[in-house]
């Protein structure tokens, strides 16, 4: 009876030990799997931080900064301008615009040729790259919990088309999401072209004292297909630039009063009424009265005429005409030299409008 | 025991053992089952700021409304190839920097364009610089604070408002729930 009711026992046993090993294992099935969804779970919240901090990084070049690049240099080409302009003073644009750019800072190279000091353009101050680079990332910081750091380390200005200018930032990045992904950037440029039209031309401003503040306005006449005195009249009444690259400098090298011709991008406009008599009495200005000066308008502002002459030495005639009838008042007579006459606007040269120059005034 | 016995024992916990296993499995699968899916949400939010980023105004121009916003100038022609969250972007400058004049323009631009935006059975929110622009209810009437299933997408968008003007950096956020 006793090896019985052993018996029995043992058959039970086994029906639970079965029993429990398979509710074990329904156990460890059960969280296996969890354990399995969690990793997969976590997988595709990384997966959407990685594309977050991409897309950021992709919108960073090629959307933030170009545009915050193209709007300060805007502001910082009217500021500089404007201050060059009160303090009469020209500017090394490789030097000083990076400074206005970034920080809204310049030092006057005409007091202080080391600088060592700076003055802050106020009208700069909410549109430095600095501080808007700040706000970027601040607002990736707290909403996006994406860390940016940026480093500019160095900003560049030139010009390869006459009508705009090109300014390249060449920046260090480092953008994460806090154990994640860290995007590193080294020496990425960033490059951005800014129309020059609608700018004040520096050198007009500068040399009237203020006075007269031309826009640049690109003309419509073709040199290449229109010549003559009419071309020559319509420039003077529109007051429009044309592109001129045998002896135009370009945008940029007025604001360092460089007046050397530009190969890629020179321009120029003409002197006009209002230039010559800031003060509208019909009175040219005394110290453009003086007469051996072509009316090219960076010509007019050589600071040495003789220049005029040098030039002349070596391909031209010293002379400067008159050009008649097409653009004459009986104040300011409208002069042009020999290779603005000839090869530039193409106006007939005779005996009649062939004003001399003497060049031992010079 | 009997042959007969035994047959019964075993035939009974071979059913009992197949009952306790598929009541196990059906727990698992029924979890999983009800597990909130959480990856759809996140793609819809994903998809409209991706919509919103890369479609430009001209390709909306077929909507009548904003055909009107160009005709009655409150869109002009240089804008017709920014993309609609830079165009929201743009309404939104302008409607802050005027005291709110704006703020009809704004949003029924948006309106517009996201209506019915995504399938019925989800209900999202956009968001401009952490102000509702648009919400849409699906019929379930599912409550934001207590989805199991609410998936966020966001990007940061800054506009030029004139050639010297850039926006300040703003976030745009689509919330997708359900």
């Amino acid at each position: 009876m006793a090896v019985k009711a052993a018996s029995g026992l043992g058959k039970k046993a086994i029906f639970f030990t079965l029993s429990s090993v398979l509710i074990v294992s329904l156990f460890l099935l059960y969280y296996s799997t969890r354990e399995d969804l969690s990793i997969k779970e976590k997988a595709e919240v990384g997966e959407s931080r990685v594309a977050a901090v991409n897309n950021f990084v992709e919108n960073v070049e090629n959307i933030y900064l170009p545009r915050a690049v193209y709007t300060s240099t805007n502001k910082a080409i009217s500021v500089m301008t404007e201050y060059m302009v009160a303090n009469g003073v020209y500017t090394n644009m490789s030097v000083n615009f990076p400074q206005v750019l970034m920080n809204g800072t310049l030092c006057n190279l005409a007091i202080d040729p080391s600088c060592t000091a700076n003055v802050t353009l106020d009208d700069m101050s909410d549109y430095r790259l600095g501080l808007w680079l700040a706000k970027l990332t601040n607002v990736s910081r707290e909403e996006m919990n994406i860390k940016a750091e940026f480093n500019i380390s160095r900003i560049t200005i030139n010009q390869s088309d006459p009508w705009s200018l090109n300014v390249t930032a060449l920046i260090d990045y480092n953008i994460s999401s806090p154990g994640v992904v860290t995007i590193i950037g080294r020496n990425v440029l960033i490059s951005t072209a800014v129309g020059i039209e609608g700018f004040t031309d520096p050198l007009i401003a500068i040399e009237t004292g203020g006075m007269v503040r031309r826009m640049i306005n690109r003309s419509i006449i073709d040199l290449e297909t229109e010549k003559g005195s009419a071309v020559v009249a319509k420039l003077v009444a529109e007051k429009t630039y044309i592109y001129q690259n045998r002896t135009g400098p370009s945008f940029l090298m007025r604001f360092e009063k460089n007046l050397n011709a530009s190969k890629c991008c020179g321009i120029e406009s003409l002197i006009t009424e209002d230039i010559l008599d800031t003060d509208g009495d019909n009175i040219p200005n005394p110290e453009f009265e003086q007469g051996y000066r072509s009316y090219a308008d960076f010509q007019f502002w050589m600071d040495d005429p003789a220049i005029l002459c040098m030039r002349d030495e070596i391909n031209y005639d010293n002379d400067l005409y008159n050009v008649t009838p097409a653009v004459s008042t009986e104040l300011f007579p409208f002069k042009l030299d020999r290779i603005h006459m000839d090869t530039i606007y193409g106006v007939p040269r005779t005996s009649q409008n062939d004003i001399k120059v003497d060049c031992s005034l010079s | 025991m009997s042959m007969q016995k035994r047959g019964y024992f075993f035939t009974l916990d071979v059913l009992i053992a197949l009952i306790v296993m598929v009541v196990g499995f059906m727990l698992i699968w029924s979890s999983m089952a009800t597990k909130p899916q959480i990856i759809q949400p996140y793609f819809l939010a994903q998809d409209l700021i991706d919509f919103m980023s890369s479609t430009t105004v001209a390709d909306v121009t077929s909507i009548s409304y904003v055909t009107g916003l160009v005709d009655n100038g409150n869109i002009s022609v240089s804008q017709l190839e920014t993309t609609i969250l830079e165009q929201i972007a743009f309404f939104n400058y302008i409607n802050q920097t005027s005291g709110g004049m704006k703020d009809a323009v704004l949003r029924n631009f948006t309106k517009v364009i996201l209506e019915n935006a995504t399938p019925g059975q989800y209900s999202f929110e956009f968001i401009l610089d952490e102000r509702t622009m648009y919400y849409q209810q699906n019929p379930f009437n599912d409550i934001q604070d207590e989805s199991d299933s609410l998936a966020s997408a966001k990007t940061i968008i800054s506009v030029v408002v004139d050639k010297n003007t850039i926006s300040e950096p703003i976030v745009a956020e689509v919330r997708v729930w359900q």
